[in-house]
């Protein structure tokens, strides 16, 4: 059974499954504020709805900067996912699609 | 891991990550500190959003929310959470009572006259549940030290709930009180008897169902075996402890090779 999730934290998620894994993308494309976006993404990652994993330090030095945490949502995220679609019509406002 | 090196941030958001860093448990620091140093000079990289300001309060509460949730971790299924919660029940349950007796000293009072029939009550209900109970665990190979942690547990839960079963019993029949005295001390203390029998029968069953270690109640129950009452399978179920100090296995019938629940330590797991 997927689990109950408050709407940031589906807004969250929806953001995660269109590619937005970090969590300063998913502040700009959801509107929401950070002091909701980090902690979400710390409970999702807590509920393994989301999983996180390092940028690699050579890939970074390339780029000219420290490391990032990148986000990716899980199996069960994603049916989270499609349950909170169904409970919050206002989801399927469409958020834009990352461009690769 | 590369060391970190907050150098090359804004004098502003290396007093954040200074303070923000107190707030989360040390086993996430090094990860936090990593974490956001690496948003912080994102930020600086991209004006598009938001603002240092608004940056911050994510700091801050994601930093809240680590200490909260290590908090939560810690304390969840714990003995001294058990024992805090129960302690806290007890001034609830003599609140209605206090307020009956209307001051400290008529209180002071309930609780003398009373003290002979809680004693009373009370020994022979506690030998009973004690010497009626028939769950045991094998607890052979278990430090001494944990023993007698178990044992100072199991006291200090009897303890706490005797007092609080009588005191419940009072509050449920305090509207009798002033009309009918006799009778609803009978009533009051046939009352007494029931629920402290429940309630030393549900602390005996929790003491049977946590780890001799830590303490901790035992999680993630999984059944062995197929839902069967047949002698020659192995049916029962097997809970964990969350710290991994060991498995607890329950038989669901008793048999010659299996009479009682098995602890196994973690290293036997």
């Amino acid at each position: 059974m997927s689990p109950r999730l408050s709407h940031s934290a589906a807004l969250i998620l929806k953001a995660l499954s269109l590619g937005y894994c970090f969590g300063f993308e998913i502040m700009e494309v959801t509107g929401l504020p950070s002091g909701t976006v980090y902690p979400s993404l710390r409970r999702l990652e807590r509920d393994k709805l989301v999983d996180s994993h390092w940028e690699s330090d050579a890939d970074a030095e390339a780029r000219g900067r420290p490391s990032r945490r990148y986000h990716i949502i899980t199996v069960a995220g994603k049916a989270a996912n499609l349950a909170a679609a169904d409970r919050y019509p206002l989801l399927s406002r469409p958020l834009p699609e990352k461009s690769a | 891991m590369k060391p970190l090196s907050c150098s090359t941030l804004p004098p502003a958001d290396r007093t954040l990550l200074r303070y923000g860093q107190r707030l989360v448990p040390g086993s996430n620091r090094e990860e936090w500190l990593r974490h956001w140093h690496a948003e912080l000079c994102h930020l600086r990289s991209r004006a598009s959003i938001g603002g240092r300001q608004n940056l911050a309060l994510g700091l801050l509460l994601d930093a809240v929310w680590l200490r909260k949730e290590s908090w939560r971790r810690n304390l969840s299924g714990s003995a001294s959470l058990c024992l805090t919660l129960l302690a806290s029940l007890l001034p609830m349950a003599a609140l209605p009572v206090f307020m009956l007796a209307g001051n400290l000293k008529a209180f002071a009072a309930f609780i003398e006259s009373s003290a002979p029939s809680f004693v009373c009550g009370s020994l022979p209900i506690v030998i009973a549940s004690l010497f009626t109970s028939q769950i045991s665990v094998e607890r052979r190979g278990l430090p001494v030290r944990s023993r007698i942690k178990a044992c100072i547990f199991h006291v200090c839960k009897i303890a706490l709930l005797v007092p609080l079963t009588f005191l419940l019993s009072f509050d449920l029949l305090a509207p009798l009180h002033p009309f009918t005295s006799f009778p609803a001390f009978l009533l009051q203390s046939s009352l007494f008897a029931v629920l402290a029998l429940i309630a030393l029968r549900w602390a005996i069953l929790d003491c049977s169902l946590r780890c001799k270690h830590c303490l901790r109640s035992l999680a993630e129950p999984v059944r062995v075996g197929r839902p069967s009452r047949n002698f020659l399978e192995w049916n029962g179920f097997e809970l964990l402890c969350t710290e991994g100090h060991g498995m607890l296995s329950i038989p669901e019938i008793e048999s010659s090779s299996c009479s009682a629940s098995r602890w196994f330590p973690g290293n036997r797991v």
